[in-house]
């Protein structure tokens, strides 16, 4: 090792030697070959880069300071751009937009007087990018009627435009000719309540709170319909604001050491579009940015075949989001229309990471190795109420009548101010959180022979688990018996009564890759490859403080019977915490719905395999040929996906009883808990990609260079969508298409330099027409996809809340496609239907065959280069985003209505949107 | 205003070939198949259509100057190959070609000055180490000149190859245009991010369009992200645009071969040195032709920019 030190160190004093040597070329000066030499003397002495010369202070001064870097300016405004399909379809011909964005960037030899020269090696890169940008945003959403807002229901429908009927709650009785034996129907009515008349609440019965609320809540500005829904177009600017810096400084010393370091400073503001005017808007909050992210790294040559590499990174991102108000607007839910306010009106979160790793990479004889280590650490720092000022829910049923779907109307109750559920969260500090990583990774290439090699690695991982600065981490753990009642299932803290800091164990894992390259029968023009990799995913740390229960409280309250009482008054509002926080009692979240942290140790574990041909074609054409298979399990999925305490679907046999609380929660496998949170963190999940493809590349030949790139894949899993699933005792009944995966995709991108202009073989002028004509080139790119499965849901859900996924039925013998599938009709709605009460649905999660309208993009950009000077250009580029306008049809409406009340929407789509923009560019570059 | 401005500003650049103006330009030249011998009658040549005579002809048996530039910071697996490749073709190079050895990552430097003797060549390349930024856009200029320089005052044919494993990311100078906000939700201009190396790419042909020897390039990694493949079509392009080639490997099986197919171009090169008419314009445009070989497929630069000598 010393020896190669040795001889790295001193190898050009050895050449130089050796050629400088009276047998050396110097000996004969005549020749071509010597003036050769010699004028290579000449010229690499005048640029300094001879030996001796490179960081020296006495070389000559013949190189030039050589920084190079840009200016520019991206400008965009509505008045260049189409207006957007949506805001056409509702008769605006404005969407605002002004944006401007500008920089700088910079590079070259770093120079401080009488500190560091042009020839001291160090190199610097500084960026600098602004923003500034108004933007329109733009929704269609549904409000009230202004007849409903005084009460009146009369003319409001179903969906099938069937008149609603909204009964009283005050009303309800007991029927005395109720059969339980038979099924809740409307010729066997458990409960009794009439309709108010007229379909109209009386004015005095309208909540005080409700009437108040109501002064901040808009009207409707248009009928986009059917029957009356749509008819708040909310078109409100959002304001976006960011500087930030980028940079590199780099340093080599001789050749064995280099220094590099980097960093990303950056600020930034979202100012979020504001639904309504008022202090009940339920538009996001404005947010601030911040990033701060630094690395320094250095390369330690050990040998020509030995190479030594350490980093240390760190990264801060903090977000602080504000209302601006000190007492925010409770949240009102009131399904289908807009809620009155917001979630997390003041939050702030800081992630910070450190990361300090190590390689070293090495040739020995046909093998290459490397060994590299890291050790990571992640702080969240988070702040994170969800609903300071309360949450509540109100739905059909405490206006319906008990039993009967469509009937009653969430907004029905919500005037009558009674609320089926109603939550607010208490925050009395932020939480801390902290994790570890450590990954030790061993990889060898061995070369077989000359047409194959094969690699093999190995990566040993330790996840550790999610710790709290102060231990103020809780979750249920189902060993933990409960002392209210004596079961399964209770609150334990972290560092308690022998919990470990992070309450779940480090998980250790090894996850093997393999990959071989052949070459077949040693030809160049065809490389086969095959892949195979395993890895694991640490659980994240999620912006919010959940399983901090006991510490902060997520006080909720749950309607004994969602058609019968309400869950509180909205007069009287959520009463105050019985206990005092911190409530560190094992049964502190009982009769709440608790923070659920799986505790096993499972970690989301993904593997992938692939197999390709690339073979190279004449005409510079690259053609690769594929196929591959991602597969996952345990995933980690939320609550819509997994439930530890759900109930099993056998039990819709009990049918309306299920709209008892107490009776479903006897049901529960943890009666204590309404229901968990898991925050998306619990490892259920699995997923499965099988996919070929087909990549066409055109090197450059005459200016053009294309990409082209398709991709026929299928996609399945049993954990998304957008409703949840249906059978979570049976995860394999909900493994079905990926909503959000198209099969088919198809991508081009091209670049053609036009053949116009200097050393191109039209108009090759060398008169002043010459800079008109050159540095024209056009650059587009296409992105086509055939449409995402549908996954439709029935328009009700009449399972007592033991079905959260529920499904349609499919009806037999009749065919969901139709035949030229258009906004009119998309899908043929009568091949579903919507399940009885109390029953699966029997179609899967999503449709095998039915598919969302796709989406088309098609972006071009024309640039005009004009060289000034050798080293000098301007550049002026216009690029049409969307540049043919093509609108994308919205989704159809996928909501199944029943028999007796069918969605007249189903299978239908209402307006599409898109919109050409246009970006105008110059950019300085020296 | 553009098209007022553009004869006061540009109009100078279309010159005459007078005073210290160059009187020859070398063009190399590629023929297959190879004729045993070439004389200056066997061609015609126009320059922007005039008719230029050929005052010098040197063939694959004249003398040759190969500067190879490693631009190694990568897979050491590859970065060996390629050397042991490197030092089988040198080896096996007629003793009129000398071979001249520098290095591109972290900035242009000589290792060792062109020369016969093999030996020393083979240890500067097994003892050069693979770390650094990658050089290969930063030094082409430099490189380019020092080979014109010696074509133009030694008579010899000289060709530049470089072997690199570069990557666009690995460049001190940023061309990748990275995400600087990530705050910034609607940023439309990082759409077409290939759009920075697209203009470096035309500003170095610009800049070595007057450089008369050919630059090979042998790329040890294809890689196939779009940013890289925008770097190496601009790689290709720069090659083909001084008559030179540029080879990528996909595989390792490949660099044996790439630089085998490298040296071997470079050794069967011609170079004609063309007699300037009168006048000309600063901007030429060659014309080859072989009339005793109509089926030969000629391969040559057919741009060029004057400048003095």
């Amino acid at each position: 090792m010393t020896a190669r030190v040795l001889v790295l160190s001193l190898y050009p004093c050895i050449v130089f030697a050796a050629m400088n040597s009276p047998a050396g070329p110097s000996a004969n000066p005549d020749t071509p070959l010597d003036r050769a030499v010699k004028e290579f003397k000449t010229e690499t002495e005048a640029l300094g880069i001879r030996p001796g010369q490179i960081n020296s202070q006495a070389g000559p001064p013949t190189r030039k300071l050589a920084w190079h870097g840009r200016v520019f300016e991206n400008f965009r405004n509505d008045m260049l751009d189409a207006v957007p399909h949506e805001i056409k379809q509702r008769g605006e011909d404005k969407s605002l937009l002004q944006r401007n964005q500008f920089g700088f960037n910079v590079s070259g030899p770093l120079i401080i007087p009488k500190v560091l020269s042009s020839r001291s090696n160090t190199f610097f890169s500084l960026s600098y990018e602004g923003v500034r940008e108004r933007i329109a945003r733009t929704y269609l959403r549904t409000v009230p009627t202004l007849p409903e807002r005084l009460g009146d229901f009369s003319n409001t429908v179903d969906q099938a435009g069937n008149t609603l009927p909204v009964y009283d709650p005050a009303a309800t009785r007991p029927n005395p000719n109720y059969d339980a034996s038979q099924a809740v129907s409307s010729t066997n009515l458990q409960y009794l309540r009439d309709p108010f008349p007229g379909n109209k609440i009386p004015s005095g019965r309208i909540d005080s709170v409700s009437r108040e609320a109501l002064s901040l809540y808009p009207a409707p500005n248009t009928n986009v319909g059917p029957f009356f829904q749509n008819n708040l177009f909310i078109n409100s600017p959002a304001t976006n604001l960011a500087d930030g810096f980028l940079g590199n400084v780099d340093q080599t010393f001789g050749s064995k050491h280099r220094l590099s370091l980097d960093f990303n400073l950056s600020d930034g503001f979202l100012g979020s579009p504001r639904w309504f005017s008022t202090a009940a808007n339920p538009g996001a909050p404005d947010r601030d940015f911040q990033t701060r992210k630094g690395s320094v790294q250095y390369v330690l040559t050990v040998s020509p075949k030995t190479v030594e590499t350490a980093t240390f990174k760190a990264s801060m991102n903090t977000s602080r989001s504000t209302t601006g108000s000190d007492t925010p607007f409770p949240v009102y839910q009131i399904d289908p229309y807009v809620s009155f306010g917001t979630g997390f009106p003041e939050s702030r979160i800081a992630r910070n990471t450190f990361d300090l790793s190590d390689g070293i990479s090495t040739r020995r004889g046909k093998h290459s190795l490397s060994l590299y280590a890291e050790f990571a650490q992640s702080q969240v720092n988070v702040f994170w109420p969800q609903y300071p000022s309360g949450y509540y829910n109100f739905s059909s049923g405490l206006t319906s009548l008990p039993g009967i779907i469509n009937t009653g109307h969430a907004f029905a109750s919500f005037l009558l101010g009674d609320p089926d559920y109603a939550e607010r969260t208490f925050v009395t500090a932020p939480s801390y959180f902290r994790q570890t990583s450590a990954l030790l990774s061993l990889r060898d290439k061995y070369e077989i022979s000359k047409e194959f090699s094969i690699t093999v690695g190995v990566n040993l991982n330790r996840h550790g688990a999610r710790t709290e600065k102060y231990d103020r981490q809780s979750t249920v753990d189902p060993a933990a018996i409960n002392p209210a009642n004596g079961r399964p299932g209770a609150l334990v803290f972290a560092g308690r009564n022998g919990i470990s800091d992070g309450m779940r164990p480090a998980v250790y894992s090894v996850s093997p890759s393999a990959s071989v390259v052949w070459n077949p029968g040693g030809s160049s023009n065809t490389v086969v490859r095959a892949d195979y990799a395993r890895s694991h995913q640490q659980m994240p740390i999620y912006s919010g403080q959940w399983a901090t229960q006991g510490f902060n409280s997520r006080e909720a309250i749950i309607s004994q019977n969602n058609q019968l009482t309400p869950a509180v008054d909205l007069d009287a509002g959520l009463p105050p915490l019985p206990h005092a926080l911190p409530d560190l009692r094992p049964d502190a979240a009982n009769g709440a719905v608790a923070d659920w942290m799986d505790l096993t140790g499972r970690e989301a574990v993904y593997q992938s395999a692939s197999a390709s041909i690339e073979r190279q074609l004449p005409f510079s054409l690259v053609v690769t040929v594929g196929v591959y298979y991602q597969g996952g399990r345990d995933l980690y999925v939320g609550n819509g996906s997994a439930n530890p305490n759900a109930i099993s679907p056998d039990a819709l046999a009990y049918r309306d009883l299920l709209n008892d609380q107490s009776f479903s929660a006897s049901l529960r496998p943890y009666s204590q808990y309404t229901s968990f949170d898991l925050f998306d963190l619990y490892p259920a999940g699995r997923y499965q990609r099988d996919a070929a493809y087909l990549h066409v590349e055109k090197r450059a030949s005459n200016g053009l260079s294309v990409r082209a790139s398709y991709e026929f894949g299928k996609q399945l899993d049993d954990y998304s969508g957008p409703y949840g699933i249906q059978d979570l005792f049976n995860r394999q009944n909900d493994w079905a298409q990926t909503p959000y995966s198209a099969p088919q995709t198809l991508q081009v991108s091209y670049v053609y330099e036009l053949p116009i202009g200097a050393n191109k073989p039209f108009l090759n002028y060398s008169d002043w027409r010459r800079p008109l004509v050159t540095g024209w080139s056009i650059s587009g790119a296409a992105y086509m996809d055939d449409g995402s499965p549908l996954a439709l849901h029935p328009a009700f859900n009449n399972t007592g809340g033991v079905i959260s996924g529920l499904t349609v039925n499919s009806v037999p013998g009749v065919d969901a496609n139709v035949p030229n599938p258009g906004p009119d009709l998309w899908f043929n709605p009568a091949a579903f239907d919507q399940p009885p009460d109390f029953t699966l649905g029997t179609a899967s999660r999503t449709s095998p065959t039915l598919r969302n309208p796709g989406n088309n993009n098609f972006d071009l950009s024309v640039a005009k280069r004009l060289q000034i000077g050798l080293d000098r250009s301007m550049e002026f580029t216009a690029t049409g985003f969307n540049f043919i306008n093509h609108g994308d049809w919205n989704d159809p409406d996928t909501s199944i209505g029943p028999a007796s009340a069918p969605n007249l929407d189903a299978g239908r789509i209402i307006g599409s949107h898109g919109g050409r923009v246009i970006q105008l560019g110059l950019t300085f570059n020296f | 205003m553009l098209v007022c401005l553009a004869p006061v500003l540009f109009g100078r650049r279309a010159r005459s070939n007078a005073g210290s103006n160059p009187t020859h330009v070398s063009v190399p030249v590629w023929i297959d198949p190879q004729p045993k011998s070439l004389n200056a009658e066997d061609v015609v040549a126009t320059l922007n259509g005039q008719s230029a005579a050929i005052s010098q002809v040197l063939g694959p048996s004249s003398d040759l100057v190969v500067l190879v530039v490693l631009d190694v910071t990568g897979d050491i697996s590859l970065i060996d190959l390629a050397k042991r490749a490197l030092i089988s073709q040198i080896d096996g190079l007629p003793e009129n070609a000398w071979v001249g050895l520098l290095r591109a990552q972290d900035g242009l430097s000589v290792i060792a000055d062109p020369t016969p003797d093999r030996k020393a060549i083979t240890d500067a390349i097994q003892a050069l180490p693979a770390t650094g930024k990658a050089g290969l856009i930063d030094t082409l200029v430099s490189v380019a000149g020092i080979a014109d320089g010696i074509e133009r005052k030694s008579h010899v044919r000289v060709a530049v190859l470089y072997v690199t494993d570069s990557s666009i990311y690995n460049y001190r100078e940023d061309f990748t245009n990275p995400v600087i906000n990530s705050s910034d939700p609607h940023d439309l201009s990082r759409r077409f991010p290939e759009a920075l190396i697209q203009e470096k790419v035309s500003n170095l042909e610009t800049q070595i369009s007057s450089d008369e020897a050919p630059v090979f390039v042998v790329h040890l990694r294809y890689r196939t992200d779009r940013m890289n493949q925008a770097y190496q079509n601009g790689l290709k392009t720069l090659a083909e645009f001084t008559a030179g080639y540029s080879l990528f490997c996909r595989s390792d099986a490949e660099i044996p071969d790439a630089i085998q197919k490298a040296f071997a171009y470079i050794r069967s090169s011609w170079f004609l040195s063309l007699r300037l008419p009168k006048r000309v314009p600063a901007a030429v445009q060659v014309r080859l032709k072989l009339p005793q070989q109509k089926d030969a497929h000629v391969a040559y630069r057919a741009h060029l920019r004057l400048k003095p000598r």
